[in-house]
């Protein structure tokens, strides 16, 4: 797939293949202006219905051709979720919010009222229901704002980077959201920087650059091609330099190098 | 001392209790940071420097000045403060003009002249000097505020989330930038949400909690995971320490290896203490 | 902050009514003021409307910018039509002592009494939009509009608009602050007007980029889709609505009568 903004000079997007199964939690990472939120849009329609431009190829969720359905239609299947809370959230009470999904999809009340009681368990929103949203904490809006598109029940669940404006605590909420939601069986694609995150809960990385899908493959294959990650400007997870630097100083051999905590700490009492 | 912070209280309009009794001392030349989760009084603190927020009781002195009898427009040729969204600080048409701005009734023609080079200079910004601010990328955007800020002259610096929200490349960017601001010799105050920026670089570390000051000292005691208080505070601050420091403890603690500081901050810091202990004992090598 | 509008929750029988209810009085009220040049008549609808806001006890939103921007209105007129009238003509003279500028030469009565008018019409019309916005949930005033007809188009903008203007308020305080922290000088009005021009670039650009979100928010939750959406807040007309919208429309037919038969009630 290739897309080109109306007001864009080149393309955003090149030559994007790319699959995702279903229950599969991908992390896309790069630095800004690779064309993550680009892709992003085109996941539900917003490219090319709403922001126009010159669209090649196809993108198909769930079956559906993003092509030939509109953007409501496709958000039956398709959530997305931005990075700042309180703009995608336009109703009066926390209620309200999770309501007004299904509701512009014409779902029965009950139905309505069942899938809401449902998504609040989940993202432990218990007890904030009649609050108005501007009352809640950064992160308490980013989990609601994530509840009201789940309310609309869709297999794939896609996040912009959604921790960027929350503090730590908002951000671990967050995160320790998604990873319920993953374990519900939700497709789950993630634009994240806080990519020691992605390392641990990923089951899959593609890195953008220059609108092209540089690297794709498990966290710990993707994590250890240093020269491309660093060529690419991109940073390592913290536990990943570490044992960068010991490679670099010959006290490391492996290839592939741990991302994750637990991973390094059972390297380095192997090792030593 | 640059920054007396006495008994500090502030209450905002419709009975919000941001700050409850703060005392904090800051002295010229100190690179400070200010964390902790939102909400918990760290920018209506720093909002206090430069006076755009007055004590609802207690006192703040800004190099002996009492903060309630000093106007914003004198404060803040003392304290220059870099706000989170750059988009709110520019508004000139070059990024030449933006920096000359606030200086143009201050200072004659050929001290201006200097002042802005110097600053251009300073954050590596010449190729852009003659392009619209809002045109650049955030990181650029945020190097201007800075030199904007800069070109005043102020002794201290505050910059609100510097790094937050930007990707790494752009946060190295900024990071740099804060670097060679604190290399010239001025005191820097950073809110932050970055452990690593606070391990790697920060001398002192402030923790805020509910409108009062939790942790007062040095990253490293803060991170020292084997210390119950610093676990405490950090848990009430709902951060985490950097990873290093996790996997330095959790092998101190854990997996024997007692002669490890639990408390190594940086990769780099960890790998010069492994490869000391290895050097010390026989071990084995993949 | 989604604070939407300036609807304040009160639970007061004219909350209850159907918006369409308020829409025709709004529109009704508009329609008498105009009718008449009598400032009387429009005194009439202004005092009606308070009593509205008292009722429906939302008197709080007196208090803000916009109240006094009318009464900043009101005065203005006065002053303004006083001196430029073309149709004043007997100068105002207070203990022999006349109010005199060049070219617009002295304040005139007649001028005052256009500007008095005009004036009134704008608060009075301004407290009947504060009625209706503190008085109706957003959600029902666009679920109205829908039912009225309007397309999607127009309420999906509508819908937007109401959040970006709290949006807008809140962060030109913010880039003020951020302004003088750079050193601009707020001390003087020249220089306050020079500020608040200097923020209109970054509050345009960050509103473009809000608007932008909130629109691709809204469309991905939905909204426009080909089906029929559930209400989840019930709108209908209640007999309370029969009445109201009665007696809105007698006042109207009232009004029209008195200005067929007896004119537009000018004093001059």
């Amino acid at each position: 797939m290739w897309f080109k903004y109306n007001l864009g000079r080149e393309y955003a997007l090149k030559g994007i293949n790319l699959s995702i199964e279903e229950g599969e939690m991908v992390g896309v990472i790069g630095p800004n202006g690779s064309g993550k939120t680009t892709l992003c849009l085109t996941l539900n329609g917003i490219i090319p219905h709403l922001l126009p431009g010159e669209f090649k190829g196809q993108v198909v969720v769930c079956g559906i051709n993003t092509l030939e359905h509109s953007v409501p239609e496709i958000a039956q299947n398709v959530g997305i979720v931005f990075s700042e809370p309180d703009f995608q959230i336009s109703q009066l009470t926390v209620e309200e919010e999770i309501m007004f999904g299904p509701a512009n999809l014409g779902v029965p009340r009950h139905e309505i009222e069942s899938r809401m009681r449902d998504v609040i368990e989940v993202l432990g929103l218990k007890g904030l229901e009649k609050r108005p949203p501007h009352t809640l904490s950064g992160g308490q809006k980013q989990r609601l704002a994530i509840a009201s598109v789940l309310s609309m029940r869709p297999k794939v669940l896609v996040l912009d980077e959604p921790t960027t404006q929350l503090d730590p605590a908002g951000t671990e909420e967050v995160f320790q959201a998604i990873k319920a939601l993953k374990e519900r069986g939700v497709t789950i694609v993630v634009v994240e920087h806080k990519i020691d995150f992605l390392a641990e809960y990923a089951d899959r990385i593609v890195l953008l650059y220059k609108g092209r899908v540089v690297l794709d493959g498990r966290p710990k294959e993707v994590f250890s091609d240093i020269d491309t990650i660093v060529g690419c400007n991109m940073g390592l997870p913290e536990v990943t330099e570490i044992f960068h630097l010991l490679k670099k100083k010959g006290l490391y051999g492996k290839k592939e190098l741990p991302v994750t905590l637990e991973e390094a700490y059972d390297e380095i009492l192997d090792s030593w | 001392m640059m920054i007396e912070v006495e008994n500090l209280y502030f209450t905002y309009p419709g009975n919000v209790q941001a700050l409850k009794g703060v005392n904090l001392s800051i002295e010229e030349g100190e690179f400070v940071a200010i964390v902790g989760p939102n909400g918990s009084g760290k920018t209506t603190l720093a909002l206090h420097f430069n006076g755009l927020l007055k004590p609802t009781r207690g006192c703040v002195y800004v190099k002996g000045k009492d903060t309630r009898e000093t106007c914003v427009e004198e404060l803040s040729t003392v304290v220059g403060y870099v706000f989170q969204n750059p988009n709110h600080q520019l508004f000139n048409l070059t990024v030449r003009d933006e920096i000359a701005f606030a200086l143009k009734r201050r200072l004659t023609k050929s001290e201006l002249e200097e002042r802005v080079e110097d600053a251009l200079s300073l954050f590596g910004l010449k190729a852009f000097e003659d392009l619209n601010p809002f045109t650049l990328s955030l990181p650029l955007k945020k190097l201007v505020a800075m030199a904007t800020v800069y070109a005043m002259k102020p002794e201290v610096f505050v910059l609100d989330e510097p790094t937050t929200g930007q990707d790494f490349f752009g946060a190295k960017l900024v990071e740099n930038a804060v670097l060679k601001v604190r290399d010239t010799g001025k005191t820097i105050i950073v809110i932050t949400h970055d452990m690593k920026f606070v391990a790697r670089h920060v001398k002192r570390v402030i923790v805020m909690v509910d409108g009062e000051i939790a942790f007062n000292g040095e990253p490293c005691e803060l991170f020292d995971q084997s210390t119950q208080d610093a676990r405490k505070t950090l848990e009430r601050a709902k951060i985490k320490p950097p990873k290093t420091a996790l996997l330095s403890y959790m092998l101190m603690q854990d997996g024997g290896f007692k002669d490890l500081p639990a408390n190594l901050l940086t990769p780099e810091e960890f790998v010069e203490a492994l490869a000391k202990l290895r050097s010390k004992s026989v071990v084995k090598c993949l | 902050m989604s604070l939407k509008g300036f609807y304040i929750q009160k639970d007061s029988w004219l909350h209850r009514l159907d918006p369409r209810t308020k829409m025709a009085y709004l529109v009704v009220s508009a329609a008498v003021v105009f009718i008449f040049f009598n400032p009387l008549a429009v005194l009439a609808v202004l005092f009606i409307n308070l009593t509205l806001i008292f009722l429906a006890k939302t008197y709080v939103v007196l208090k803000g910018a916009l109240a006094k921007i009318l009464l900043i209105t009101l005065v203005l007129n006065i002053v303004v039509h006083g001196f430029a009238s073309p149709a004043g003509k007997t100068p105002v003279s207070l203990f022999n002592y006349t109010l005199w500028i060049p070219f617009f030469e002295s304040l005139k009565w007649e001028g005052m009494y256009v500007g008095l008018v005009f004036g009134l019409r704008i608060v009075a019309l301004g407290l009947s939009l504060l009625f209706f916005v503190s008085t109706t949930h957003p959600t029902d005033f666009l679920n109205s509009l829908r039912r009225l007809g309007l397309p999607v188009k127009y309420t999906l903008m509508l819908s937007i608009s109401l959040q970006l203007i709290p949006e807008m308020l809140d962060e030109s305080r913010i880039i003020l602050n951020a302004q003088r922290a750079r050193g601009v000088r707020l001390k003087n009005s020249v220089d306050k007007l020079k500020a608040i021009i200097s923020t209109f670039i970054p509050l345009t650009i960050s509103s473009l980029e809000k608007m932008n979100i909130i629109s691709m928010s809204i469309l991905a939750r939905g909204y426009g889709a080909p089906v029929k959406p559930t209400e989840i807040r019930r709108l209908g007309l209640k007999p309370v609505d029969i009445i109201v919208i009665f007696l809105t429309f007698s006042m109207l037919a009232l009004a029209l009568y008195i200005r067929i038969f007896y004119g537009d009630l000018s004093l001059f």
